[in-house]
């Protein structure tokens, strides 16, 4: 299939922008792994605790990387796609391949690197990560679009209520995935929540408004 | 004639309960400049942005080259909407350098011409390594307009490509424009309240008040329709008859009518004889008349 221009585009703005992640996360290991090093002896070196660490922290950067580019994809770049006279249909057939591109880049960095540990059930793992990002994104694309025609304070809210979210995640449904309890209906949850709000992104919030922000 | 580019088709457009664009229509050749004139809030940018498909109008079609423009992906490489602004998104948190713009732009529009946009760089002084939203907002209609120019869209919409441009910039514009047009001719709309600058560019003209076409002519044919008619008010008004007065202005017993014929040559031959001096009205005093700039259309 040929590449179409706009997503060619948003494809050099992500690679410029991964850039940028990519260099805080080695500046993040080197300074949480390595310097301690220096004060503490090389000997102290632990391969298992470097492998957690460094794990940890791509998994924190590879989330925080795409919940960022998800919320600027939908705003920033929606706006300055239109500019350049591209379609909104365009314009969201573009977002909506890159959701499914960084959901699949995502998900591949956070499984090789869980390669590296002992994990039960990995098929688990992938299926859970994949749908978790591919609907963080969907979800993040939503709040963009909510920023974009009502004002950015309901960004705050929503961030808010997403920062509940993820802590809800951390404490039950991960408990609930540890102990490989629910699968079928944490899997099905993210499934129809994706699809929701794929839906309201694709069919409402970007064809019957003008936006405002 | 030359075949046609676009038709807006009884396009309408709500912003919430309020109807920006009441059942609009209009054709426009190839290769023809058309200038779209109409006071503050009388639905200009929206009617661009329509045509962009930057929003979706309420009702109605837009159709280039005989298509329709949503359901037709290769439409959509033909159009270039220039504005003043990158979008309030953009401008307030994207660090961008301007010659990034223009390298995206480069790859999005199909007959991008890289020498040219350098070209109307120098011209326009404009600081491509500098931030897009650290620049002044002249500088930032300047890139509108390098992007509407460089892109040589095949449709290309200029949305009051004016705004914070001194006037060396203003007559630089002018210049380039008449000078590409010549060189590659293609279809563009203007919308403009600088009337008097630009008309002279003008091949049609499509006034628009409240949403609604009002005036939709050749430049041509508004000649022998829209007059002014100075001399003595008793000589202007034996001919009364012949035309529909829009306003009159009188000092004394002399007086300048704007008035809607047409006339025929035998008329204006008896008015020339009468001594009255028979003149072209400016588009600009046409939009003061027609949307009731004047309102009681009479002074003196």
């Amino acid at each position: 299939m040929r590449m179409d221009k706009t997503t060619k585009v948003m494809g050099k703005l992500f690679l410029r922008f991964m850039l940028t992640f990519l260099l805080v996360y080695l500046a993040i290991t080197f300074f949480n792994t390595i310097v301690p090093l220096f004060f503490i002896g090389f000997s102290e070196f632990d391969v298992d605790e470097f492998k957690i660490n460094t794990t940890v922290y791509l998994a924190a950067l590879v989330y925080a990387m795409l919940i960022a580019f998800a919320a600027k994809s939908t705003s920033i770049y929606y706006d300055m796609f239109t500019i350049f006279s591209v379609t909104r249909k365009r314009i969201m057939r573009t977002i909506n391949i890159t959701n499914v591109v960084l959901t699949a880049v995502g998900s591949l960095i956070l499984n090789l690197m869980l390669l590296l540990h002992d994990v039960p059930a990995r098929w688990l793992f992938l299926v859970l990560i994949t749908l978790s990002i591919y609907l963080l994104m969907n979800f993040i694309n939503f709040v963009a679009f909510l920023g974009k025609l009502y004002g950015w304070y309901y960004i705050v809210g929503t961030f808010v209520l997403l920062a509940a979210f993820i802590l809800l995640s951390v404490n039950y449904i991960g408990g609930l995935i540890q102990f490989g309890l629910y699968k079928t209906e944490i899997i099905s949850f993210f499934i129809i929540a994706a699809g929701v709000f794929f839906f309201v992104n694709n069919f409402i919030l970007s064809k019957r408004y003008e936006y405002k922000h | 004639m030359n075949p046609k580019k676009l038709s807006v088709q009884n396009i309408t457009y709500y912003y919430e309960n309020f109807k920006a664009l009441n059942d609009l229509s209009f054709d426009l050749e190839e290769n023809q400049i058309m200038g779209l004139i109409g006071r503050n809030g009388s639905g200009k940018t929206t009617l661009l942005k329509v045509i962009a498909h930057q929003l979706i109008q309420s009702n109605g079609e837009i159709v280039i080259d005989d298509k329709n423009y949503s359901q037709n992906e290769k439409n959509q490489n033909k159009i270039c909407l220039s504005r003043e602004t990158l979008g309030k998104t953009f401008e307030q948190t994207e660090v961008m350098k301007v010659k990034l713009i223009f390298d995206l732009a480069a790859t999005l529009f199909e007959n991008w011409d890289v020498n040219y946009a350098k070209h109307l760089v120098k011209r326009f002084k404009l600081g491509v390594n500098k931030k897009y939203n650290k620049i002044s907002k002249g500088m930032k209609t300047t890139v509108g307009i390098i992007l509407g120019l460089a892109s040589r869209a095949e449709l290309t919409l200029f949305d009051e490509p004016y705004v914070g441009l001194d006037p060396v910039s203003r007559e630089i514009f002018y210049a380039e424009l008449q000078k590409d047009y010549t060189e590659h001719p293609r279809t563009m709309i203007i919308s403009s309240h600088l009337i008097n600058e630009l008309e002279g560019m003008f091949e049609r003209v499509l006034i628009i008040d409240e949403g609604s076409s009002i005036v939709d002519s050749p430049v041509d044919t508004l000649k022998d329709r829209y007059y002014l008619l100075q001399g003595r008010k008793d000589k202007i008004e034996a001919y009364n008859s012949h035309f529909r007065v829009m306003n009159k202005e009188t000092i004394g017993s002399l007086a300048s009518y704007s008035v809607e014929g047409p006339l025929s040559a035998e008329v204006i031959r008896r008015m020339k004889s009468d001594g009255i001096d028979i003149s072209m009205i400016s588009l600009q005093k046409l939009l003061y008349h027609l949307t009731n700039g004047g309102e009681n259309n009479e002074n003196g």
